[in-house]
């Protein structure tokens, strides 16, 4: 290889570094939209008991790595996307709607990685519609920047009454 | 052997090392570590100890700080109020302080679960003993969720989310 490939291929490893060195780091306006879209996308889901459209917006851990899912609730907590599915298949069985104040929805970044999300949600749930109840949640969960983009991750309704 | 296979030979050194640096520079900082844990771990129970003792000094440097115009990642959200920002959270806190306030988390029951390289989720149930000045107090079980954040000097609070046990 001549001295002239070497050098050009010097250049382009040092131009390819400085933009991944320069392109991630910020949490953006796109990011917060993004942000936002994947939460309504998990609310319609979970209303329609898409499962698979469910599992697709929520993180997912490469292999070895730790799983972020949390669900953290009054009645029941989950740790793991696998125990998390498992519940939702089961309550989707059931009546299930999960309607958040889209108007009040905040997004507020906690790294340029991750993002807090607060949503006043409207929570319908029961065996069936005779029993189902309806209660207020305030929805916080966290969002985290996947090679997929958004995916959430942490899921804590805390109770509003 | 051809021409064109020998140029590749040739070529597979560069790619290795390009491949390699570029690799080196899209990749994620170190994980977090059991020493991240440690001293994840140790803060959250330093902020018990600071809100307990009524420490406002103590308990404000715990809580993340930003440049200004950067984005403000503290916040408290609870059933009875939310705040949005360090500084409310901090005034939250020397209002609360004028009375009752104890937390006693449930140290055996602590989980530390990684969002990523640079963010941790706190898990703890948590008696809180609350109460205004000059009223009785109250003892109640939370279940308090921490959203803790790497920065410069170390790990620090950005959100507290509890939940009530009850």
């Amino acid at each position: 290889m001549s001295l002239q490939k070497v050098l050009a291929c010097c250049a382009a490893i040092v131009m390819v570094s400085a933009a991944h060195a320069e392109a991630p780091h910020r949490f953006t306006d796109e990011d917060r939209q993004a942000v936002e879209a994947v939460f309504i996308r998990q609310a319609e889901a979970a209303t329609a008991h898409d499962i698979d459209a469910f599992a697709g917006v929520l993180a997912s851990a490469p292999a070895g790595e730790p799983d972020p899912i949390v669900l953290i609730a009054r009645s029941y907590q989950f740790w793991g996307k696998p125990a998390l599915i498992e519940h939702f298949k089961e309550t989707f069985k059931g009546v299930w709607k999960f309607e958040p104040d889209v108007a009040k929805i905040r997004v507020v970044p906690l790294s340029a990685d991750v993002a807090q999300l607060y949503a006043p949600t409207r929570v319908t749930a029961g065996a069936s519609e005779a029993t189902a109840k309806t209660a207020s949640f305030l929805v916080y969960e966290t969002a985290v920047r996947t090679a997929d983009g958004w995916r959430i991750a942490s899921i804590v309704p805390v109770p509003a009454q | 052997m051809t021409n064109r296979s020998l140029r590749v030979r040739r070529s597979l050194p560069v790619v290795l090392l390009l491949s390699l640096l570029t690799g080196a520079g899209c990749a994620q900082a170190a994980d977090v570590t059991p020493a991240d844990t440690q001293a994840v771990r140790a803060l959250f129970l330093q902020q018990a100890t600071a809100e307990t003792a009524h420490d406002l000094d103590a308990l404000s440097g715990m809580f993340a700080s930003t440049a200004p115009g950067q984005p403000d990642p503290v916040s408290f959200v609870a059933r009875a109020y939310r705040f949005w920002g360090r500084d409310e959270v901090l005034e939250h806190f020397r209002q609360t302080f004028a009375g009752t306030w104890r937390v006693e988390p449930d140290q055996s029951a602590l989980r530390i679960i990684p969002l990523n390289q640079d963010t941790v989720q706190v898990y703890a149930p948590t008696r809180v003993t609350i109460g205004a000045p000059g009223q009785p107090e109250k003892t109640a079980t939370f279940l308090i969720n921490e959203f803790m954040i790497r920065s410069p000097s170390g790990w620090k609070v950005a959100a507290v989310i509890p939940v009530p046990a009850q």
